[in-house]
């Protein structure tokens, strides 16, 4: 654009800022014909004057009547927390551990667990990992980086890193106007399928079970297992293995993506629709999982005001509220009807999908007597993800009624211990191949040189000090325990190492190998000898982790109570049991069992008041 | 002016004259009338101090939502809802904003929902191309709407130079157009002047009307 068009642009931008607000504006500066037909488009505005009733009536509603929650300025946002990472466990912690946050030494929390319980799992882990890996012990079968081969140089797409999993920052360059189609599918891609996305499609992908590898212009393929990856740019993904693959995969797109897919993926609709008011680039894209039992229930997410929700049910029963946006439910990716205001409860089963636009406040609950799984989507402004360094937490913990919405403890323990169903053990378990990594001196034992024996701690204010922990804080520990107590019952001894610091692992083994050095072969011995999931009888149940507090090393300590399935309000064992901040490079942090106190009475069981002043 | 502490009901000093009024009468502000920012700051601490933002914006918003959506009714329905989302909204409105932007995107939100609403949903694979949010001919005879003049000519605009259009008659400055558009000024200006180019082929204004009409005014 040259000068003078430059100047005919602004005089025309002042002269309509004049004459659409009634003011004498000179049109001396551009032509005369736009001048004339600016005056007359502004003069032909025959839109009506509201009805002055309904002005002064709106106005009472607005300053006197109570503003619907949805919209309350006090955000009710629970942070969608990421997934936990299902990945090898790195060696490499960067986070020091500090002093001791107190006088009395670690005890070795499983030596508190009863004998003969350890001795079963023993038996079942060994047998148990047997089975799951077939005996291997070639590293190419033990589990290999979340996101393989995704360096910035190789990756023009947000590749989901430096948080557990769960998503990635998108770009929606393809969308015109405000208005979108979002479709969220799980693909199945047959051994050598390949599957084009259309162009201008915005996607993100979640590969959940296998390896697919994603290729795009001038850029070397990238390689994806157990990993999100996203992009705006046309992409293959390519099933290069021998077994099949799956992904979650969430499309974005401006026009109708019905395209079929080729021979050899199968796509299953989730759910989808159309969707307005997108948030500016770049957005954030997130997939989570919920998983809640029998009366569970709890906040998803709050997209904020552009934000959109899509939210699909494997199993089980979901009561879902929405307190803003509007709804669309889908049947096996078929629209059932109008769209549901907010503020209406809808119930959805396996198979059943809704999403959300407009912004999306999410509650949802387990409506039903059986387990309830369900797969989330997100596209948000802001990024729901923790800052470097945050500890993150699963969505089951999340769930948890026992986590307050203002991030509190809860007062007091819950009725009941939970035996935790040895399904939800999900960790990838710890490869052998890196034991030898947490070998090591142990420590002297009973009777040897150099033993010191552990303080008896007889009130809980023995216990390590500090700051109330935040609600992530609390979910990542009650998530932690939780999958603790998940891999104890299903007697698998590597699943249960995987949510071990190094030295807590080392540790253990220890113990377990009664002395004898650890070492990868002491190892490889001690897994021979497992047998599988432990008898529900002999599970062990959680209650709720109560107390949970930061330290002054910046480690974080909580206490656990354990029952049993038989006599489920009664508390067994208390532990007080110390976690640390591991960063495992390239995927995100995650918080790992360090240390236990040794086993003491609950103040509350002896009839004092806690310390905390939280009761039994 | 505005007194910070003031926690009462709206002040009459803040009842000033609407940004929009009756087409050819004078819009202009009062001086000692207090800013949008003024008013936003205290709203925020005080939601009776909502009123004066809701009387400046009031005629305006609902011109926009009737321009867009053609009857009176459902232009009320989304006035209610803009009002109400904008005053809940508010605690996180950002310092520094322009609020008529903030405001009108609001209602652009509002009225594209509101069309949404009326389509009638259907299977995705046999789902139409997305469209911008207006209603097509059909969903007007549906509705019983009937098109004004100023709908008319609006229709016959591409969507982003309609849109620009939609906000100038809304009062917007060309600044305050691009902050709600999420374009640049100067991309408005262009938009604009395609528009107002457009316009003066469909009413049909000559050069010899322009002349005359200059002439009148001088």
């Amino acid at each position: 654009m040259d000068n003078a068009d430059r100047q005919t642009l602004d005089a025309l931008d002042a002269f309509l800022d004049h004459t659409f607000q009634g003011r004498p504006a000179d049109s001396t500066a551009i032509d005369p014909g736009l001048a004339e037909s600016a005056r007359r488009f502004y003069l032909s505005d025959d839109a009506p004057a509201p009805d002055p009733m309904f002005l002064r009536q709106l106005r009472e509603d607005l300053m006197i009547n109570p503003i619907p929650a949805a919209y309350s300025g006090a955000s009710r946002w629970q942070p969608p927390v990421a997934l936990p990472p299902r990945v090898a466990i790195s060696p490499t912690p960067i986070l020091g551990r500090g002093p001791d946050p107190a006088a009395v030494r670690p005890r070795r929390w499983w030596l508190a667990i009863e004998a003969a319980a350890v001795a079963v799992l023993f038996v079942a882990i060994v047998a148990g990992y047997a089975a799951l890996n077939g005996g291997s012990s070639n590293p190419a079968d033990q589990p290999e980086s979340r996101i393989a081969a995704s360096t910035p140089e190789s990756a023009p797409f947000g590749v989901g890193e430096g948080f557990s999993g769960g998503g990635a920052e998108v770009n929606l360059p393809n969308i015109n106007n405000d208005s979108a189609e979002v479709r969220l599918r799980r693909v199945t891609f047959a051994p050598g399928a390949a599957w084009e996305l259309p162009a201008e499609t915005t996607w993100i992908a979640s590969v959940e079970d296998g390896t697919l590898t994603f290729e795009w212009e001038a850029a070397r393929p990238t390689e994806v297992r157990d990993g999100i990856i996203s992009g705006d740019r046309p992409v293959t993904m390519r099933n290069e293995g021998t077994e099949g693959a799956v992904a979650l995969l969430a499309t974005v797109a401006p026009a109708d993506q019905g395209a079929p897919p080729p021979t050899g993926v199968a796509a299953e609709e989730l759910g989808g629709g159309e969707a307005h008011s997108l948030p500016d680039d770049p957005a954030f894209a997130m997939f989570g999982q919920i998983a809640f039992n029998k009366g569970q229930g709890g906040d998803v997410t709050d997209t904020g005001r552009d934000g959109l929700a899509l939210i699909a049910v494997d199993s089980g029963s979901l009561r879902l509220r929405h307190l803003a946006g509007e709804l669309d439910v889908f049947r096996g990716g078929t629209a059932t009807g109008q769209p549901v205001l907010a503020d209406r409860e809808v119930t959805l089963t396996a198979g059943d999908a809704a999403v959300i636009t407009g912004g999306a406040v999410l509650t949802v609950a387990n409506a039903g007597d059986d387990r309830l799984r369900a797969v989330f989507f997100t596209i948000r402004a802001d990024s729901p993800f923790p800052e470097p360094g945050a500890i993150v937490a699963t969505p089951s913990a999340m769930a948890s009624p026992i986590i307050t919405e203002d991030g509190a403890t809860p007062a007091g323990r819950a009725d009941s211990a939970e035996p935790v169903d040895p399904a939800e053990c999900d960790v990838e378990p710890r490869p052998v191949e890196l034991t030898p990594l947490v070998t090591g001196t142990p420590e002297p034992r009973e009777g040897e040189p150099g033993y010191t024996p552990e303080p008896v701690i007889e009130r809980e204010e023995q216990l390590p000090q500090g700051q109330p922990a935040d609600t992530r804080t609390i979910a990542a520990v009650q998530s932690l325990e939780r999958e603790f107590a998940a891999c104890y019952n299903a007697g698998d001894l590597p699943r249960v190492l995987a949510l071990m610091t190094d030295e807590a692992a080392r540790e253990l083994l220890s113990d377990l190998l009664e002395g004898e050095p650890v070492t990868a072969e002491s190892v490889t011995d001690l897994l021979a000898t497992q047998a599988g999931p432990l008898p529900y009888e002999e599970w062990i149940a959680l209650f709720p982790v109560r107390d949970v507090r930061v330290l002054p090393d910046g480690r974080v300590g909580a206490i656990v109570e354990w029952g049993s399935p038989g006599e489920p309000t009664v508390v067994q064992e208390a532990n007080f049991h110390i976690y640390e901040l591991v960063d495992f490079q390239g995927v995100g942090t995650r918080i790992l069992l360090d240390e236990e106190l040794g086993s003491f009475i609950p103040d509350c069981q002896r009839g004092d008041t806690p310390q905390s002043g939280q009761g039994c | 002016m505005l007194k910070p502490e003031a926690t009462g009901a709206a002040s009459p000093i803040w009842l000033v004259p609407r940004l929009c009024d009756q087409p050819g009468e004078s819009r202009e502000r009062l001086d000692l009338s207090p800013t949008d920012a003024e008013l936003v700051a205290h709203a925020k601490r005080d939601r009776r101090s909502f009123g004066p933002l809701y009387d400046r914006y009031a005629d305006a918003v609902f011109r926009f939502c009737y321009r867009r959506l053609g009857s009176r009714e459902a232009a009320e329905d989304a006035t209610a809802q803009v009002f109400t989302q904008a005053l809940a909204a508010l605690p996180r409105y950002r310092e520094g904003g322009v609020f008529a932007a903030w405001l009108f995107s609001i209602a652009g939100n509002v009225v594209t929902d509101a069309h949404r609403r009326r389509r009638v949903h259907q299977p995705l694979d046999a789902a139409p191309d997305p469209v911008d949010g207006d209603p097509t001919p059909e969903e007007m005879a549906i509705a019983g709407e009937e098109r004004t003049a100023i709908m008319t000519l609006l229709a016959s605009l591409p969507a982003e130079q309609r849109r620009a259009m939609e906000l100038r008659l809304a009062g917007l400055t060309g600044a305050e157009v691009a902050k709600t558009m999420g374009k640049s000024h100067r991309a408005v200006k262009m938009l604009q002047f395609r528009a107002i180019s457009e316009l003066r082929v469909l009413m049909g204004v000559t050069t010899t009307d322009a002349k005359e009409a200059a002439d009148g005014q001088r």
